[in-house]
């Protein structure tokens, strides 16, 4: 419909919104509409659901031999084709595939989602105050932006992993250090062109104090592009913790993360392909579904920017 | 215009320095140095050695004096590859990271720019859905499964090209052909959407309205505006293919520059990592600069404004 | 027979909040050499009329629904693209509401000017190049030969429309069509403009059509005058006719409410209520509801008005609340 649009006359179809509906209830409700975006949100949900509740499933009988413990080796059973016992098959040392890649699953998602959290919580405060503030501070503040942004960040990432030690919480902030620009940017022009709008001048004449105005009135109105970004970082994140661990330099063993298991898989790929394919099946899969409904969400938050 | 450029250029030589500081103090900073590893060596004699690289005097002395050698071209000699200098290392393996570089770029532009044009003028037809899935797809098979795929089915199955390694001319295609799905894939979508941005603006339809056949508005009026984005993403590729190039290099068992990158941080090869970081830096600000050019060039109201505008 | 003989057309865009009809019956004609003003609020489906005509229009969501329009003769409702593309520059001209945005910010002025000369003319550049500049002189851009190689953004908005109109011109059109020509420049600039296009008109002898929301930019422009609402014409008359003697309460409230005819001091006139949702089948008068004289005893809520031929040229949507003789 969005192309009629630019037909500046056509005709005008008033939004059938019920009344009192937020921003982000509207968006949810053009969201629904979106099948393609749904079936990505349920994927994405059944795959986290998995791989943060399986890792419970020891606990209770019945289940337990779903997910046996990832790394316990059986060198009886090596190498072995999806059967009842091994769902997705046993490696080359006779651990389970499946619960190999749900335990790696948690590990991924969990930098994926920390991360971007750290990241979008930067970009976020950084980016309303640099477009709040305005004039000279807001020049300074993005200029560090730009220079940041021509960095060679993986770089940074690397070195700071490999001489420091591989500690997981080191990934976090490397990885949120590098994913906040961007979000800043975002961040900075929404609250901009908010500013201008009569609600804050309001609040200014109400005398709110900046840091009032800043979280309780511009923050929250930046909702959906900031839920959008959020839903395309976690993908990015998540790449570049598998780069990480495939070089090594990531997630370490006992710990296995999708990328670690799939720097383990393709080195066995041609004895054992099933050990690249299934991990790499779901990583691509979470990425699929979290870039897709990204794109969904950002017709469902902009429905003039909608592809259609 | 000219000041802009200027402004940028300056932009670029500050974050050059700040890139290679940073990198020199976060180096020195972490636990561990180049003699430490190796426990053969009696304390006095690792004294010596560091005395005899400067590895004793004060770090801001140490950084003046790296910094001074920089401009004069010397990165100091690598501490990892003993008798060889940081220069003669790099020497032997930028070649091979810029061809499978630049291959992975051309195949990237020569894939993304012709599917994201096709997409965009079918646009919501059957072309347009089924070539943005498999742009999608591309995009969420990271290079790590590609890689590997790529180079056990054209390499070792179908016997196409060799599996790994770096001897024979056709040897850049399959790392080339791995960096190059991934940012097709990316910029067919980014070409897509700067198109369809375009498609809608007013002066297309004046366009329509002026009779000009459909394939001239898109030749004419609509690539230069729309395939702006990508022109501007250039930039930031480069640090991605960068970043690519030390995963392909490890699949594919090249020499490169990643390969000596990876190697060096493992082994506290300080003057290594610095001049390997140095050489991205140098790569990843020129490309910045270039894309700062083409964008001016592109777009006319820039010519007479001061500042592009932003991604 | 008439330039451009219009009958009953519909046009209608396929969304998915449901079937939006644009335009739901229309008929016109236009002569050589006439001048129409088609005045309606935005969205009652004035510009998709012309636009759908010359396969200008999304499609999908738009679709042609039915009808005929024929120019010169030639059916042209649902022609295949190539034929429309000889007539859309060549034969009929358009010119649209924003300057800034409807030259190609990435090309000269140049380039742009001649495309038409050389798409349907076969004409090389440099001759090309001096009709270009020439017709620029016509439209009274000083040192033409100059400044025909800038860019649009170095040109006002003003300037850029009298651009529009030479490119628009530079075919020799038999048909002008000028959506909201105006709407988008300062005040002091719309008159210029206006006074342009009717000077271009005498020179040339082309047919106008003038579509506005501004009925008082058409009351000393056009020969006849269509006033649209809800996607059909609800009145028709000679621009003095209709300006003397309207009939329908729309038509009424639009005139009240041009500025220049109200009392000093008083609260400006506005038209109550909103045009209606179109993406619903409206039954009954479309306009119904926003008029004081509304009585749904009157008014039946199941059949549309007819539009009648009431006066000699004069025709209305026969309502019996809304018109009043």
């Amino acid at each position: 419909m969005s192309d009629a649009a630019s037909i500046d006359s056509m005709p005008v179809v008033p939004e059938k919104v019920e009344k009192g509906t937020s921003l982000t209830r509207d968006a949810w409700l053009r969201l629904q509409k979106n099948k393609l975006a749904m079936i990505c949100l349920w994927v994405f949900a059944a795959i986290a659901a998995l791989c943060f509740i399986g890792p419970y499933f020891k606990y209770i009988p019945g289940l337990r031999e779903v997910l046996p413990d990832p790394n316990a080796t059986h060198l009886s059973e090596r190498s072995q084709l999806p059967n009842a016992t091994y769902l997705l098959g046993s490696d080359h040392l006779g651990r389970d595939i499946f619960s190999r890649v749900v335990h790696g699953g948690r590990v991924s998602l969990m930098v994926g989602l920390l991360a971007t959290l750290v990241s979008i919580t930067i970009g976020v405060v950084y980016g309303a105050i640099s477009g709040y503030a305005s004039g000279r501070t807001d020049a300074v503040m993005m200029r560090i932006v730009d220079i940041l942004y021509s960095m060679p960040f993986m770089i940074m990432v690397i070195i700071l992993t490999t001489m420091f030690g591989n500690q997981l919480w080191l990934l976090f902030v490397a990885i949120g250090a590098v994913e906040w620009v961007t979000m800043a940017r975002i961040v900075r022009g929404q609250i901009m062109s908010l500013k201008k709008q009569e609600f804050v001048e309001a609040a200014v004449s109400l005398g709110y104090s900046d840091a009032r105005i800043i979280f309780r009135h511009l923050i929250p109105n930046t909702i959906g592009p900031v839920i959008v970004y959020t839903t395309l970082t976690v993908p990015s994140v998540m790449l570049l913790e598998a780069v990480l661990s495939y070089l090594g330099l990531g997630v370490q063993p006992p710990d296995s993360s999708w990328g670690t298991l799939i720097k383990e898989g393709a080195d066995r790929m041609q004895s054992d392909p099933a050990l690249l394919v299934f991990p790499a099946i779901f990583f691509s899969a979470t990425l699929f579904c979290l870039n897709f409904l990204g794109d969904g969400l950002r017709d469902a938050f902009d429905p003039k920017s909608s592809k259609d | 215009m000219f000041r802009f450029l200027l402004n940028r250029l300056l932009q670029s030589i500050v974050a050059l320095i700040a890139i290679i500081s940073i990198t020199f103090f976060l180096a020195r900073a972490a636990p561990g140095g180049p003699f430490l590893e190796e426990k053969a060596i009696p304390p006095h004699i690792v004294k010596q050695m560091e005395a005899y690289y400067g590895l004793d005097k004060p770090l801001p002395v140490q950084w003046l004096t790296y910094m001074g050698n920089f401009i004069q071209g010397d990165l100091g000699p690598s501490f990892g590859n003993k008798g060889y200098t940081v220069n003669e290392v790099i020497a032997q393996g930028l070649p091979v990271s810029l061809t499978i570089g630049l291959g992975g770029l051309l195949i990237a532009l020569g894939i993304g720019v012709p599917i994201g044009i096709i997409a965009a003028a079918r646009q919501n037809q059957f072309a347009d859905y089924s070539l943005m899935s498999l742009a999608m797809m591309g995009i969420c098979l990271p290079t790590f499964v590609t890689g590997p795929l790529l180079s056990i089915y054209l390499g070792i199955k179908f016997g196409w090209f060799n599996a790994t390694g770096w001897n024979e001319p056709s040897d850049w295609f399959l790392p080339s052909l791995t960096l190059g799905v991934f940012y097709a894939a990316y910029i067919a979508r980014l070409s897509r959407g700067g198109i369809l941005d375009i498609l809608r603006q007013d002066y297309v339809r004046t366009a329509r309205a002026k009779g000009v056949p459909e394939w001239r508005i898109m030749v004419r009026h609509t690539l230069r505006g729309g395939l702006l984005p990508v022109v501007i993403y250039l930039g930031p590729a480069i640090s991605g293919l960068i970043s690519g190039s030390f995963i392909v290099e490890n699949i594919f068992e090249l020499p490169g520059l990643g390969t000596h990158f990876i190697v060096a941080t493992t082994n506290r090869d300080y003057t290594l990592i610095l001049g390997t970081v140095a050489v991205y830096a140098v790569l990843i600000l020129t490309m910045n600069f270039l894309v700062d050019i083409a964008q001016v060039y592109l777009n006319p109201r820039l010519r007479s404004s001061t500042a592009p505008e932003k991604a | 027979m008439a330039l451009l003989e219009v009958e009953n057309l519909r046009t209608y865009f396929h969304t998915r909040d449901g079937i939006v009809r644009a335009v739901d019956g229309v008929s016109f004609s236009l002569d050589n050499g006439e001048t129409i003003g088609v005045v309606g609020e935005s969205g009652s489906g004035k510009s998709v009329t012309f636009y759908s005509m010359l396969g200008l229009i999304p499609m999908p969501p738009g679709r042609i629904e039915g009808g005929s329009a024929k120019f010169d003769g030639q059916e042209i409702l649902h022609a295949p693209g190539p034929v429309l593309q000889k007539i859309r520059g060549k034969r009929i001209g358009m010119i649209f509401q924003d300057p800034m945005t409807s030259l190609n910010p990435y090309l000269k002025i140049s380039s742009q000017l001649i495309e038409p000369l050389q798409i349907h003319e076969n004409m090389g550049k440099t001759e090309a190049l001096k009709r270009a500049i020439a017709e620029l002189e016509r439209v009274g851009i000083a040192d033409a030969a100059k400044r025909v190689h800038s860019y649009p953004h170095e040109f006002s908005g003003g300037m850029r429309q009298r651009v529009m109109i030479a490119m628009a011109l530079i075919t020799r059109p038999e048909i002008l069509i000028a959506d909201e020509p105006t709407t988008a420049l300062d005040v002091t600039v719309q008159k210029q403009v206006m006074d342009l296009i009717r000077a271009r008109q005498k020179e040339l002898g082309t047919a106008v059509v003038l579509i506005t929301h501004d009925l008082a930019v058409v009351s000393g422009f056009c020969d006849r005058v269509h006033v649209m609402y809800a996607g059909r014409f609800v009145e028709s008359a000679s621009s003095k006719e209709l300006f003397t003697k309207p009939l329908h309460a729309y038509t009424k409230a639009l005139q009240a409410s041009i500025p220049a005819m109200q009392k000093k001091g008083e609260p400006l006139f506005t038209i109550p209520g909103a045009p209606p949702d179109l993406s619903t089948e409206i039954r009954g008068c479309a306009f119904a509801p926003r008029t004081e004289n509304h009585d749904p005893a009157k008014c039946p809520p199941d059949r549309r008005p007819e539009y009648k031929e009431i006066a000699p040229g004069h025709w209305v949507q026969d309502c019996p609340c809304c018109v009043q003789l």
